[in-house]
């Protein structure tokens, strides 16, 4: 069995932004950038079904700059077996819809029965990209997977997809099928030591050169701006002490809870 | 193409969803004629219901593969819909219905796809949306010309009330069911909790700020403080089982509307805000002054919460006496 997982490079959740000078994202200067949350745990499940099934070839595939590479490396020290690059320009803007294609591209004739994404990137907070994946190669998928099972035959997968406010529906698709992966499902490992040695010297498969998307199908982004200062927050302000009062009043003032 | 404003309504156990009602005021904001789509099986009940509610003119797709929510089954009959009468834009709540089908859908119809949007600018007809968990936001057009599938975030728009306009027209069309590669099993419901977060007062919630687990300890102390206190969590908390389940607060989690609800290391992604931004009173603890949860907060303490809480606990402990 052949399982694909996209991976992405995002910045680090605590960092702060600046715009950069197109003004239409943040800027990458100073960001320590990191393996995208959900797609961690895409990975972890990937190595799981290796662990359960063996015979599993696992390739991590990830689409940006060259700064992308450490998270391909990171996705090999977790125990991917392949690792490719699809390299774009820096700075470079990658709209929902190119980044499936470029996607699907790479999975012409290599035969994956299963493609794993992340249920969302934690960057740009799409959604997209599995989905449109999925319609682009006819395939059939589910979304925001917390438990999957394949069966004997390894023709069938059958999932527990997340709904709101703790519901979950059981799907089930048979293979080959795109899943996007919730958060939760698993507890995702750290590297060993081998793997990481491994992985320093393995080589990776670099793709360069985009397909071009059709016209008319993506939206155009106009810019990116800073939220508006909020409406409604007060700083409550002085030394701890001073601060603890100060919220014990506030409590008492606009509740009855103490 | 024309300059329909389509909305796809949601509906489960036979009743159509709240969320519909957002979607429905989301687009008159945009302005242009609005109409409602709905897929089910038997539908007429349910579209009937949309147009008395919303006073959109309703078009019911009755087909038996519609009786549960399939993606493949959405998709096919609303492309043929949109095959027949091409709109400017679809908008699909973004919910895990919503942005299941949604992409897909987009990629199908060849329209431009935009997910999770909060709001219009029918200045430029643009609309806004945020990233990086809300510290940036960004502004997308579809381009003219062009259609798009647009999905939008429960809780963008105020809905009217119910029927304050006079019930829309309904239209039913029948159609067979597609075949499809996805099958729906069954519908597993929230297992039942032991923690009521519904109920409490007070909700002291705990967030990655936490940093350590430890820390949790100082949280549960905190919450012990007040009569109907309990404890609340940010997602990650509980998917790396520093807490059960039944603590988080949020879209996947649970809704609540406490009296004061203490926000401690926890930044306010739109997934956690959509399930307590209701709380009378709502306090921040947070080290980062941008924090996006202080849209919602009424106050922010911006200090470190491994000192602050302590403290806290010990003032609250000396005026109880
Ligand atoms: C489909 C979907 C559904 C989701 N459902 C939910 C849901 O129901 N509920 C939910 O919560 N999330 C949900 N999420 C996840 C959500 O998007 C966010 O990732 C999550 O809420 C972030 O949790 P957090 O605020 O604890 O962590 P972070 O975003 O990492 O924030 C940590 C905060 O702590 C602050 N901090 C750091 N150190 C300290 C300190 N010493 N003292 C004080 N403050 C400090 C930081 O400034 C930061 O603001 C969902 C995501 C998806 C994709
Ligand atoms: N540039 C990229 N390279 C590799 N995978 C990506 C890229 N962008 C998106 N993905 C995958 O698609 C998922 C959802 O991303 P998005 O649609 O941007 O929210 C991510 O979790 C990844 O699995």
């Amino acid at each position: 069995m052949k399982i694909l997982v996209c991976v992405k490079q995002v910045p680090e959740r605590e960092s702060r932004f600046r715009l950069d000078p197109s003004g239409k994202g943040y800027s990458d200067q100073g960001i320590n950038f990191v393996l995208n949350p959900y797609d961690e745990y895409a990975l972890e499940e990937a190595l799981l079904i290796r662990e359960r099934l063996g015979q599993v070839e696992i390739t991590a595939l990830s689409l940006g700059p060259a700064r992308v590479e450490k998270i391909i490396r990171r996705a090999l020290e977790l125990g991917a077996d392949h690792g490719a690059h699809i390299l774009t320009p820096e700075s470079y803007y990658l709209g929902p819809g190119e980044t499936a294609l470029q996607i699907v591209k790479f999975t012409r004739e290599r035969g994956f029965d299963l493609l794993f994404f992340g249920i969302i990137s934690e960057d740009y907070m799409r959604g997209q990209t599995g989905p449109m994946v999925a319609a682009l190669l006819q395939l059939p998928f589910a979304t925001a997977v917390v438990s999957e099972t394949i069966s004997d035959d390894l023709g069938l997968i059958t999932v527990e997809r997340e709904l709101e406010a703790g519901a979950r529906e059981v799907v089930e698709l048979p293979l080959p099928a795109v899943l996007t992966i919730q958060s939760g499902i698993n507890r995702p490992r750290y590297p060993r030591l081998t793997d990481k040695l491994r992985a320093r010297a393995q080589k990776l498969e670099v793709i360069t050169g985009l397909e071009p998307l059709p016209p008319g199908r993506c939206a155009e982004l106009l810019r990116a701006f800073f939220p508006p200062p909020s409406p409604a927050g007060t700083f409550i302000t002085g030394a701890l002490e001073e601060q603890a009062e100060k919220l014990i009043r506030i409590i008492r003032e606009k509740t009855d809870v103490l | 193409m024309n300059k329909d404003i389509w909305i796809i309504a949601e509906h489960f156990e036979n009743r159509v969803r709240p969320v519909t009602s957002d979607l429905v005021a989301f687009a008159r904001k945009m302005g242009g004629e609005v109409k409602a789509v709905i897929l089910g099986h038997p539908v007429k009940p349910l579209a009937e219901d949309v147009a008395q509610k919303t006073g959109c003119e309703v078009t019911g797709i009755d087909s038996p593969g519609a009786a549960v929510y399939n993606s493949e089954v959405y998709r096919n009959l609303i492309k043929k819909l949109c095959e027949r009468n091409q709109p400017r834009y679809l908008l699909v709540p973004h919910t895990p219905l919503g942005w299941d089908f949604a992409p897909a859908l987009a990629v199908d119809l060849g329209y431009s796809s935009i997910s999770a949007v909060t709001d219009f600018n029918p200045e430029n007809s643009t609309f806004i949306r945020q990233i990086l968990n809300g510290k940036l936001l960004e502004e997308l057009k579809s381009p003219p010309g062009c259609s798009a599938v647009v999905t939008v975030m429960p809780g963008s728009a105020n809905p009217e009330p119910d029927n304050t306009r006079p019930p829309g027209s309904v239209k039913i069309l029948e159609f067979e069911s597609p075949p499809v590669k996805t099958r729906t099993i069954r519908y597993l419901p929230a297992k039942p909790g032991t923690v009521n977060l519904k109920d409490a007062e007070v909700i002291v919630a705990a967030g990655r700020g936490l940093k350590v687990p430890e820390r949790i300890e100082l949280i549960r102390e905190l919450a012990s403080l007040f009569k109907r206190g309990a404890v609340g969590a940010s997602r990650p908390l509980c998917d790396q089982g520093w807490l059960p389940l039944e603590h988080q607060v949020g879209m996947t989690g649970a809704t609540v509307s406490p009296k004061l609800y203490l926000a401690c290391g926890i930044s306010g992604a739109l997934q956690h805000t959509m399930g307590m931004k209701n709380s009378s009173l709502i306090v921040a603890v947070n080290t980062d002054r941008k924090a996006p949860i202080l849209q919602v907060a009424h106050f922010c303490v911006n200090t470190d919460l491994s000192k602050f809480i302590p403290v806290l606990i010990k003032n609250i402990r000396k005026f109880r006496g």
